[in-house]
């Protein structure tokens, strides 16, 4: 990624409605949207769900504590675990992901 | 040192090592976080604690504590706490991601009720999902805190009056349950410490007070909690390193990274573990890695694939990863954990045999053009230990055929908790039954699939396992994402095989594919499937641990909701029967054990 990041709400959506689409693990009759469920209607299964935040991890250069995820069944769950951490008091750093 | 009496339980072989400062376990849960160290003697201590505080709220000897712990440092202080106690823990997975809580609870009441879990030691996140148990498990009096427990007594608190014995029971190994609900494996003191003196031994692992080890193992898991858990202590190695299973499934190079960081000699990972490795780490995710000072990567839990481990050796040679270091082995929690290994630095072998044969039971060296199997060589029981293979009757048979494995020898269970029907059937004439079917070549283990689940057509046997990796290896089928079983089919006089696998590209999903699942699983196995189901990404069953599940496929499928919505609809007639022949393919399974 040459371009910033966009670290608001819609850039995060944004980031992750990308990467579903990449990877079409959408069910094809399925719209998808901020309230879609990762399991029941995007199809997700828990290594694809991980997969999904290491890519977020590696386009905005953060790590993401686990726990985070714990109680996520939405996409917009997802986005605002994420914002989270991208606008949490300890900030991101470097990374060693970077 | 040598004068020293070798510890008969695991408490004493804690305590014996309680003097040292400077080794114990690490424990890493995120990267960025710092890595936390508890030393030998700190965990002593912290256990010792725990377990005054167990005492505290009324835990007796023989009582039984449930422990839902995310927390790898506090998991340990709980297990060796209850045991302190007297207590038998009762390890249980903490729910995972994407919720699915419904699932969870009703998991988790069985295996308190089963068990009957006075207490449940948890941690603050989890507590609060918990709170229905109370209700549903009678003998349930308190979910507690580890913070809250330890809170009631003091920092050097100590059990009073608790002497543990060999054959006191340690803690439940509850099987995570793919075919059936979880049966509590029973496991004495003297049952892990025979096994752990074998693991560790000459004829096992070889471990020295130098080895050092990386786990990203789940706790309430055997494979993890006996082998990464009580083993190094017992050995009083220089340490372990605990990586968060979460961490691990996010981003497999934490694994790499840290082997080489630690130049740590020993791991153990199921198959599919490598395969993500070679699969989905990026070259920058391990600039530098040297996996040179890894002796022992073990493999085991699930079936082996070559294929898997070749990819993973292929991948890593360049980062200094040498395929000898691979160490398939064999074992299950009836067997406390450990039942064959190959030997240390021994080339990752593989007998190739024909397909064909296979399926009728003759494990026979493979011509040049025949379709062939590569099973994957486990290695050896362990001195002290039986091991047969026996045929329907139970008959021994000779080497190169297969049947059921037994086995024998002080790792074997007492028996499934509070389940005398299953333990009878599966302990029986001083042999455990494992269900899984193997074959002996030279002495040494070949195992080839469940018993429960094998396929038959025409009284040939095909193992599940070999026809999801032939599909698996068709491009568009999501590798590892493949469930194949049969089902009785009364006008066919046979069963009904099939094939579901889940696609990477939804609009792949066509004829095209389905024909080339077909292709490759007769040229491969010589096995004519009778239909492939596409699916979409995660429409197969999973246990909670992630195993794909045959048995509710097979259900799902028979019921007519297998990818309900993936188009399999012409199949509605065949469908309809399969439902209303439930009960004969019921009846085929069962009948499939032993026969």
């Amino acid at each position: 990624m040459n371009t910033p990041a966009d670290h608001t709400y819609d850039g995060v959506l944004a980031q992750i409605f990308a990467y579903l689409e990449e990877h079409r693990v959408v069910n094809p009759g399925v719209q998808l949207s901020a309230q879609s469920r990762l399991i029941h209607d995007l199809g997700l299964d828990s290594l694809t769900s991980f997969e999904m935040v290491s890519d977020l991890e590696d386009h905005f250069g953060v790590c993401v504590p686990m726990d985070l995820f714990q109680n996520v069944l939405t996409v917009e769950d997802v986005v605002r675990a994420m914002l989270r951490v991208l606008h949490g008091d300890t900030a991101p750093g470097d990374d060693v992901h970077a | 040192m040598t004068c020293m009496p070798s510890p008969t339980t695991l408490t004493a072989a804690l305590e014996a090592v309680a003097h040292r400062e400077a080794t114990g376990y690490s424990h890493l849960v995120d990267e960025r976080s710092p890595m936390s160290f508890v030393s030998y003697a700190a965990m002593w201590r912290r256990a010792r604690r725990v377990a005054a505080a167990l005492q505290s709220l009324g835990v007796r000897p023989g009582a039984r504590v449930g422990l839902i712990l995310p927390d790898s440092a506090e998991f340990i202080d709980g297990i060796f706490g209850a045991m302190l106690a007297g207590a038998i823990a009762v390890p249980i997975y903490p729910p995972m991601n994407l919720g699915q809580f419904d699932a969870y609870l009703a998991n988790t009441v069985h295996i308190l009720k089963t068990a009957g879990c006075s207490v449940v030691i948890t941690d603050a996140r989890v507590r609060p999902i918990l709170g229905k148990l109370m209700t549903s498990a009678p003998e349930l009096r308190a979910i507690e805190t580890y913070a809250g427990a330890v809170a009631r007594v003091a920092e050097d608190a100590e059990p009073a009056g608790v002497a543990v014995r060999p054959d006191d029971v340690a803690f439940l190994q509850f099987t995570s349950g793919s075919t059936a609900r979880p049966k509590g494996v029973t496991l004495t003191h003297a049952n892990l410490m025979a096994n752990i003196a074998a693991i560790g031994g000459g004829a096992g692992i070889q471990i020295s007070r130098e080895s050092s080890g990386v786990s990203w193992l789940p706790l309430y898991h055997d494979m993890g909690l006996i082998g990464f858990v009580f083993t190094p202590i017992v050995f009083d190695t220089s340490g372990i390193l605990f990586i968060s299973p979460l961490m691990f499934l996010k981003r497999p190079a934490v694994w790499l990274r840290q082997l080489s960081e630690r130049k740590a000699s020993i791991t153990f990972a199921p198959n599919f573990a490598y395969g993500l490795c070679a699969t989905r780490i990026k070259p920058a995710e391990i600039e530098g890695v040297d996996l040179s000072n890894l002796l022992v990567a073990g493999c085991g839990a699930e079936p082996i694939q070559h294929g898997t481990l070749r990819a993973f050796a292929e991948r890593f040679a360049a980062h200094g990863f040498r395929s000898r270091a691979f160490l398939p082995c064999y074992g299950m929690a009836e067997h406390s954990l450990a039942v064959t290994f190959v030997g240390v630095a021994e080339e990752l072998r593989a007998d190739r045999v024909d397909a064909a044969a296979l399926a009728e039971r003759a494990a026979r060296p493979a011509q040049d053009e025949a379709p062939a199997v590569d099973v994957v060589c486990c290695g050896r029981p362990f001195p002290g230990h039986g091991l047969r293979i026996v045929d329907g009757e139970r008959r021994p048979l000779p080497e190169r055929e297969v049947g059921e494995i037994e086995l024998q020898g002080p790792s074997v269970m007492q028996g499934y908790w509070n389940d005398p029907e299953r333990t009878q059937e599966t302990l029986v004439d001083g042999w455990l039954r494992t269900g899984d079917l193997g074959y002996l070549v030279d002495g040494e283990l070949y195992v080839c699939g469940r018993v429960k689940d094998l396929i038959i057509i025409h009284g040939r046997n095909y193992h599940p396992q070999d026809i999801e990796w032939q599909a698996s290896q068709v491009d568009g089928v999501r590798r590892g994402n493949v469930i194949a079983f049969g089902l009785h089919h009364a006008e066919l006089g046979r069963e009904y095989v099939v094939v579901a696998a889940e696609v990477r590209q939804p609009d792949e999903a066509g004829e095209a594919l389905q024909q080339r699942v077909h292709g490759q699983i007769l040229a491969a196995l010589a096995l004519k499937v009778d239909e492939v189901v596409l699916l979409p990404p995660g429409s197969l069953p999973k246990t909670s641990s992630g195993k794909l599940q045959r048995s509710r496929a097979a259900e799902l499928f028979a019921r007519g909701e297998l990818g309900a919505n993936a188009g399999s609809a012409s199949k509605l007639g065949l469908l309809k029967q399969l439902a209303a022949s439930r009960w004969n393919y019921l009846k085929a399974s069962l009948g499939a054990r032993g026969g």
